[in-house]
């Protein structure tokens, strides 16, 4: 069970969220939603315990995963052993997640030759591989060509069925919301998070 | 960093053409004690390698060249790192290595002698001391270049400090490390040979300081050059290949 209450989280003297709680548990997947600015990349962040600098408490499992709003690869090791160094797992469940995502036989590439798709799908699997108890997606699909979208939400679907991953994802669609999450949360003006507290709107 | 690909024919010809130049201006002096042409100078350095000097003087030069790099390098390598990436330690540190930076190499070995003894960890110490700011000025700009959304994956996936170092880290510092370790090599075998000269009794800068005194302008070129060749050939067969290896991705 993953349980987050933010009470205050300022940059300077902004406050950007305020008294936002939920829980999540396995399989779950919440959508966070919400204008540009609002701070949902900031509270995602908070989560992954990548900002430690708010008022307030987030009790995470240990084993956690993300896939970040650009691909996030190391562009001077190819497409295995980005999956392999991250995930820290054997060859043969590499290649196996490559194969997942439509990767088969680009496992010796590197990042710059992939396409931005392809290099999309290298950072799902990357994160899927690594068999997180927590699994946090920052804006997954932004930037991307329309039918390219629609493959990769199949995929993260499946994905997401198979593995039954507890999911917090951060977007600016609610079609994605609709789509992957069993509940979702938004936030709204900088200063006050409606639908947040303890009963995020369920969809 | 990648450089132009060598093309080999013109350096030989631009090489060739730099031995011409020589020698005109040997034939144009007239005197062969002042400036020996390149066919007086060869067979010395053949007499020197069949007699063992050369390569006995070589020897004590390269191990020299070789702590005085390891310890420049490595040194230089930690503090540039820690200056990079904390605020506090640059600003605490950045007085002193602007002091260092403008020492001149002469004033460090004087020093270093006076203070340490006519010794070999004197003779390192001075020429590494030389070259540490300049590598401390070159990683720390690649510190400072560090990309941190790679910093937070690296957390996110909990990598190791090892896997990070080496897998996130060097990766990205490599040019500078390359960048450093060139110009390093450049500088540090320059001041090994004024350390020698001022105060060893074995090396390539004493063997020339030795025919300095003797006025033999021969020997003191037939030393020279082959110290020249060998650096060269150092730099063509160990610094380019690596450099070459650790830069693979970004042409692929």
């Amino acid at each position: 069970m993953i349980t987050v209450d933010v009470c205050e989280k300022r940059f300077g003297d902004t406050c950007v969220l305020r008294d936002l709680s939920f829980e999540l548990g396995a399989g779950e997947t919440l959508a966070i939603t919400g204008p540009s600015g609002v701070g949902k990349t900031t509270l995602l962040r908070i989560v992954a315990g990548l900002d430690l600098d708010f008022e307030g408490r987030v009790h995470r499992p240990e084993r956690l995963a993300m896939v970040f709003q650009e691909p996030t690869l190391l562009p001077w090791r190819t497409a295995r052993d980005n999956l392999r160094l991250a995930a820290h797992v054997d060859a043969d469940a590499v290649d196996r997640a490559l194969a997942e995502v439509g990767l088969k036989g680009k496992e010796n590439h590197f990042p710059a030759q992939l396409s931005l798709g392809q290099q999309r799908r290298l950072a799902l699997a990357r994160a899927f591989a690594a068999q997180p108890e927590l699994l946090l997606m920052d804006e997954p699909f932004v930037s991307l060509d329309v039918p390219i979208v629609e493959e990769m939400l199949q995929l993260t679907e499946r994905l997401l069925v198979a593995y039954g991953v507890a999911t917090i994802f951060v977007t600016h669609s609610p079609m994605e919301a609709a789509r992957l999450a069993t509940r979702t949360l938004r936030l709204d003006a900088p200063h006050t998070a409606s639908g947040a507290g303890p009963s995020p709107s369920a969809s | 960093m990648a450089a132009d690909p060598r093309k080999p024919g013109i350096t030989a010809l631009s090489l060739a053409g730099l031995l011409a130049f020589w020698s005109l201006l040997a034939i144009a002096g007239g005197d062969a004690d002042l400036l020996p042409p390149p066919w007086r100078v060869a067979p010395l350095i053949y007499a020197e390698a069949a007699s063992g000097e050369l390569a006995r003087h070589l020897v004590a030069t390269l191990r020299r060249v070789a702590m005085a790099y390891v310890i420049a390098m490595s040194l230089g390598m930690a503090i540039g790192m820690l200056m990079g990436l904390s605020r506090r330690a640059n600003q605490w540190l950045d007085p002193w290595l602007i002091v260092f930076l403008n020492l001149p190499a002469l004033v460090t070995i004087v020093l270093a002698y006076l203070w340490i003894g006519l010794n070999e960890t004197a003779a390192v110490m001075a020429v590494a001391l030389n070259k540490i700011p300049t590598v401390i000025v070159t990683i720390r700009e690649g510190a400072r270049a560090l990309d941190p959304r790679l910093d937070d994956m690296a957390r996110v996936f909990r990598l190791t400090r090892l896997e990070k170092l080496r897998h996130v880290v060097l990766p990205q510092l490599a040019p500078f490390i390359a960048s450093a370790g060139r110009s390093g090599i450049a500088l540090i075998w320059k001041i090994v040979l004024v350390v020698e000269f001022l105060g060893r009794s074995d090396g390539i800068g004493f063997q020339i300081h030795l025919y300095f005194q003797l006025f033999d302008v021969g020997m003191v070129l037939a030393y020279a050059i082959s110290f020249i060749i060998v650096m060269l050939l150092i730099e063509g067969l160990i610094l380019q290949p690596w450099e070459t290896r650790a830069s693979r991705w970004r042409r692929a």
